[in-house]
Formats: C-alpha cells, sequence, structure tokens
C-alpha cells in the first residue's frame, strides 16, 4: 500500500517522498537558541530561550516551567494555535530535563510561516454553507472521490465536520514540532534526553482501473491533505534508552569497561505523538506508522548532516 | 582532541582504555527501560545536547569526556570567574546580574580588606568581576570578589571604564585558553586590559575609542565566524577597522 508503484504526485515525488527540507539553526540573533524547519513551503520558525527567571506565580520548585507559546501567521492566536500549543505542550516536558533548572523559565515560541488552512484552502470553498461538507455517504465507492478531483465541487470530505476547520494543517504541526525541537538544540542550556522528530502522512484515494484503493503519501501539501480520506502526523522520540530516564541524582561512578556500538545509535526510537483524522482503518494506520518511521529516521540523518555542517563552519580552532 | 557530532539521545562510547573516566557537561547516565537481568544496572552514557563529543587525556590514565556545544544562556558552576551587574544594594550586599536564570548575591564583605567597618560602596551598574563561590540548582549562586586563600582581590572588584560585551559561552571559553590565539593576535596590534567571564561577557578597556570598536567588532566577529581565529586574519581586520 505504502509503496504504489511508479504513480507521481502533483509535484512529481514519489509517494515516499518528503518536500526539500528547510533546516537551520541559530537564525535569531536575540533568543538563547533558534531553529528553523520547512517541508519546502510549508515552515516554522521556533525560538527556545532560557533558563530565564520566572514570575512568582508561574514557579515552581523542583523544575522549570516551560512555556510555549505559538504565533500564527496572520490574525492572533485562537484555536489552533492553542491546539498546536496542546501538542508541543504534550511533547516537550517529557524529552526534557526540567528538572535541572528548578524555579526557572523555558520559553519556546513557535512562529508560523505557513497559514493556517482556514486561509490557504479558502480556494476549496472552505466558507460554504456547512451543509457542503456534510456527505451523503462516506462508504459509496468510486462515486465521490475520483482523482484528480474537481477543483469546483467540494472537496472537504465528510470528517472535516467533526474538527475545526481553522486548524493548522498536519504538514504544518509537524513542521512547528521539528523547529522547536531545532530551537532548543541550538539553545545548547537544556538537557535533553531524546529527540522528537514528526511527520505528516496522508491517505489519498486513487482509482487503478476499477480499484479505488488508498495511496499512502508521506509529506502531503496543503492540496494533498484537504482532499485526503484521512490524515495522520506522527513525532518519534530518537535517543538511547528512551522513556526511563534516571533521575537526576545520576551516579557518578560509572562503569569504565561499558561498551557502547555505535551502530545501534539510531535504532531506538519511540512515538511520543499521533493525531490522526478522518476515516481509516487498522491497516491504513499501521501503514502510516511504518512510513513515518521510515521519514522520520530520513528527517533525523538530514538534520545531522546539516547541524553538522554549521556547527563545523563556526567551529573555532 | 577527537571530534564527532552528537545530538541528545546519541550514546557515548566511553573510552575502555582509561583507567578512570570523568564525565563532562553534555552528558548524563541512562539507564535502559527493559531491564535485561544479565545486564545488572550498568548505565548508559547518552549526550544531552548538540555539538562534539570531545576528549582530553588527564593524568594517571584518566580521561574527560564532555559535549562542546554552544549557547548563549550562563548557567551558574563553582569557580567560575564570572562579569556581573550589580542591580540592587540591600543592607548585607548587593544584587548581581550574571545574565542566568537567578540573579547572584554578593556579600559586603567578600571584597579585599573589607570590615564591617568598611565596606565596598559600589553603585547600581556598576560592572564587578567575581569568582562563583556558591552554586546549586535549588538556590541562588554566590559570587565573591577576593580570592578566599589569600584574601587578596586577584584582579577582582570593581571593573572602571572600558567596554563590556556580550557573545557565546564557547567563545569565552576559548578566551581563556592560553593556546587560542585571538587575544595575542589582538595584542600584537592593540594595547588592551581585558576581563573574560564565563557567563558569555568579556570587558576590555584600550587607550582611545577607535581602538575600542575595534577590539569590539573583532571579537564579534570571531564570535559569528565571519573573521577566523587566527593570526593574521585577526590582524588584517584590527587593520582595517582601526583605518
Amino acid at each position: 500500500m505504502s509503496n504504489a508503484g511508479p504513480s507521481r504526485r502533483y509535484d512529481g515525488r514519489r509517494s515516499d517522498e518528503m518536500r526539500p527540507l528547510v533546516i537551520s539553526i541559530g537564525e535569531l540573533d536575540r533568543a538563547d537558541g533558534s531553529g528553523r524547519f520547512g517541508f519546502g513551503s510549508t515552515a516554522a520558525l521556533a525560538s527556545c530561550s532560557g533558563p530565564l527567571e520566572v514570575r512568582l506565580n508561574k514557579e515552581l520548585p523542583t523544575k522549570a516551567t516551560l512555556e510555549i507559546s505559538h504565533r500564527p501567521l496572520e490574525g492572533v492566536g485562537a484555536t489552533p494555535s492553542r491546539a498546536l500549543i496542546t501538542t508541543l505542550e504534550s511533547i516537550y516536558p517529557s524529552v526534557l530535563k526540567l528538572s535541572s533548572h528548578p524555579r526557572s523559565l523555558i520559553q519556546i515560541i513557535v512562529q508560523s510561516l505557513s497559514s493556517s488552512s482556514t486561509s490557504s484552502t479558502s480556494s476549496f470553498n472552505t466558507y460554504n454553507t456547512p451543509s457542503v461538507y456534510i456527505d451523503t455517504d462516506a462508504s459509496e465507492e468510486g462515486e465521490p472521490n475520483t482523482w484528480p478531483k474537481p477543483k469546483n465541487q467540494s472537496s472537504f470530505p465528510l470528517e472535516e465536520v467533526s474538527s475545526p476547520i481553522a486548524s493548522y494543517t498536519f504538514a504544518s504541526r509537524s513542521a512547528s514540532i521539528n523547529a522547536s525541537t531545532l530551537a532548543i538544540l541550538s539553545n545548547g542550556s537544556i538537557p535533553m534526553t531524546s529527540l522528537p522528530i514528526s511527520i505528516s502522512v496522508a491517505c489519498i484515494d486513487s482509482t487503478q482501473g476499477q480499484q479505488v484503493k488508498g495511496d499512502l503519501i508521506v509529506d502531503p501539501t496543503v492540496e494533498e491533505e484537504s482532499r485526503a480520506k484521512s490524515r495522520f502526523a506522527f513525532a518519534w522520540a530518537f535517543g538511547k534508552n528512551i522513556s526511563m530516564i534516571k533521575k537526576d541524582d545520576k551516579d557518578s561512578d560509572v562503569d569504565v569497561k561499558m561498551e557502547l556500538d555505535q551502530n545501534d545509535r539510531e535504532d531506538e526510537m519511540e512515538l511520543i505523538w499521533v493525531e490522526s483524522e478522518g476515516k481509516f482503518n487498522k491497516e491504513t494506520f499501521s501503514d502510516a506508522l511504518e512510513l513515518s518511521k521510515i521519514a522520520c529516521r530520513t528527517i533525523l540523518s538530514e538534520i545531522r548532516e546539516k547541524l553538522g555542517q554549521e556547527l563545523e563552519s563556526k567551529t573555532l580552532q | 582532541m577527537s571530534s564527532t557530532l552528537v545530538l541528545p539521545g546519541d550514546s557515548i562510547p566511553l573510552p575502555s582504555s582509561s583507567k578512570s573516566v570523568i564525565l563532562g557537561p553534555g552528558i548524563a547516565a541512562s539507564s535502559s527501560r527493559i531491564q535485561a537481568p544479565h545486564m545488572g544496572t550498568t548505565p548508559t552514557c547518552i549526550s544531552t545536547r548538540l555539538g562534539l563529543l570531545s576528549s582530553l587525556k588527564g593524568k594517571e590514565k584518566s580521561e574527560q569526556v564532555w559535549v562542546e556545544g554552544s549557547s548563549k544562556r550562563y548557567i551558574p558552576a563553582q569557580k567560575d570567574m564570572v562579569l556581573g551587574t550589580i542591580i540592587a544594594k540591600h543592607a548585607e550586599g548587593f544584587r548581581v546580574d550574571l545574565g542566568s536564570a537567578h540573579m547572584a548575591s554578593l556579600e559586603g564583605l567578600a571584597f579585599e580588606g573589607a570590615t564591617k567597618r568598611s565596606k565596598p560602596n559600589l553603585k547600581v551598574g556598576t560592572l564587578v568581576y567575581a569568582r562563583v563561590s556558591l552554586a546549586n540548582r535549588d538556590m541562588e549562586p554566590e559570587i565573591e570578589c577576593f580570592d578566599p586563600n589569600t584574601g587578596k582581590a586577584e584582579g577582582f572588584g570593581e571593573l572602571k571604564g572600558g567596554l563590556m560585551l556580550t557573545c557565546s559561552l564557547q567563545l569565552c571559553r576559548h578566551l581563556l585558553n592560553p593556546n587560542f590565539p585571538l587575544l595575542p593576535a589582538l595584542a600584537a596590534s592593540v594595547p588592551f586590559e581585558i576581563a573574560v567571564g564565563l557567563n558569555g561577557r568579556v570587558w576590555f578597556k584600550t587607550e582611545t575609542v577607535s581602538e575600542s570598536i575595534a577590539v569590539k567588532r573583532v571579537i564579534e566577529g570571531v564570535d559569528s565566524g565571519e573573521i577566523k581565529a587566527e593570526k593574521k586574519d585577526v590582524e588584517n581586520a584590527v587593520k582595517e577597522y582601526l583605518a
């Protein structure tokens, strides 16, 4: 299902191919750390400052206060922003060692550089009467999901009714997560035990002969997402022994003889966040999960390469 | 000194040949969540920050391992030399801003020759060069402006005149390294007095304003990577800025 032959997408990508990644750190001069991450034009810029002085009413005696805010490209942050913040707040406390900086503040600010789907898909008649989205029957095969769809038709599938329409695309959410990760990396003062990386996957119906089948595509564009039957976003944390972190009072007497092989470096990963929407079955989900694993590994190796170059150019002596 | 890029969560291979290994910043122990019975409780070391894995051979077959990363935010550590600005004055001493999460406290008696009768009277906004005497993540850092062994100032104390600039913590560490070519190269063309704080602040004093500007631009240029920290590049840059 995942590798559906030679069928190419609009922009000529293979189904498991991402848009060219934009990865850079340390762009913002006044923040302690900053990172930009983009799947092609779907990008986000994040800054991470800290540990800073914390306001007394937010001070926690045993760990740092993590404050995440999000700024949309236009307008003020509303429900979709809040949803994204909640996502980030569910990911980062588990990968950061907040207890190493008690009574301080760690501030992450994410600036979206692509608009939420409200405006970008307005060409898809988002603002039409809601009744448009209430499709008659989604299970009816073949009829509504011809590929590619004529644009004047309501291209939103039934599922859009149940979720807020003005939400960020999954690719944009993934970009925000990755940008925040880069920002924390660039900060360098906040201990982190594993590296969260996110990717979006969409399932699009395509007709091959008589059959209608779902094609999974990695890193869908806005257009592809709005056409998709179901959409997923996954975040994987990479790291050795993740999720069981020994508490702060680490033993000072570390066994010297311990050998670590370099090979299993990238093998340990754990799913730390999933968001999905639309109609899908168990197989589709597990296929998407597998795809996301591979894609996140690709992103990780690209981050490694880019940051290696960037660090090398900046190394003193 | 070998170096490879590590990301948080990467396992750190520890040298097996050394007798003892000293783990520096950016490395933490982590135990496997799948408790294999035969493995015992041998902890694994992982990196907790982005940087280059560096190691240095010490005496008696010991080896130091740390992750050399770049950051801008200072986290106080004992015995660090820092530059701080006095932001408040109270009965017992001063509150000093080091650029870290918490204000440091500087006791009025922690100066050379200070007694209960004659404490130094520093104004708010004064820059002091001090040593961190107490750093604990649960407590406010404390700094002192004298060497407690000798009771002498040893260069610590109020810094008069001059100019302070902020740079990355990495550059500050390098500046304190006698083998780092930047300061000798600078000193060859411009005479100056300098105090390097490990909290990302550098103070210096030159004879003229134009020299100050040149020194500042060179240090900032090296920090951002525009100027290479080599003798020739630095000298060319100084010549250009002084002209």
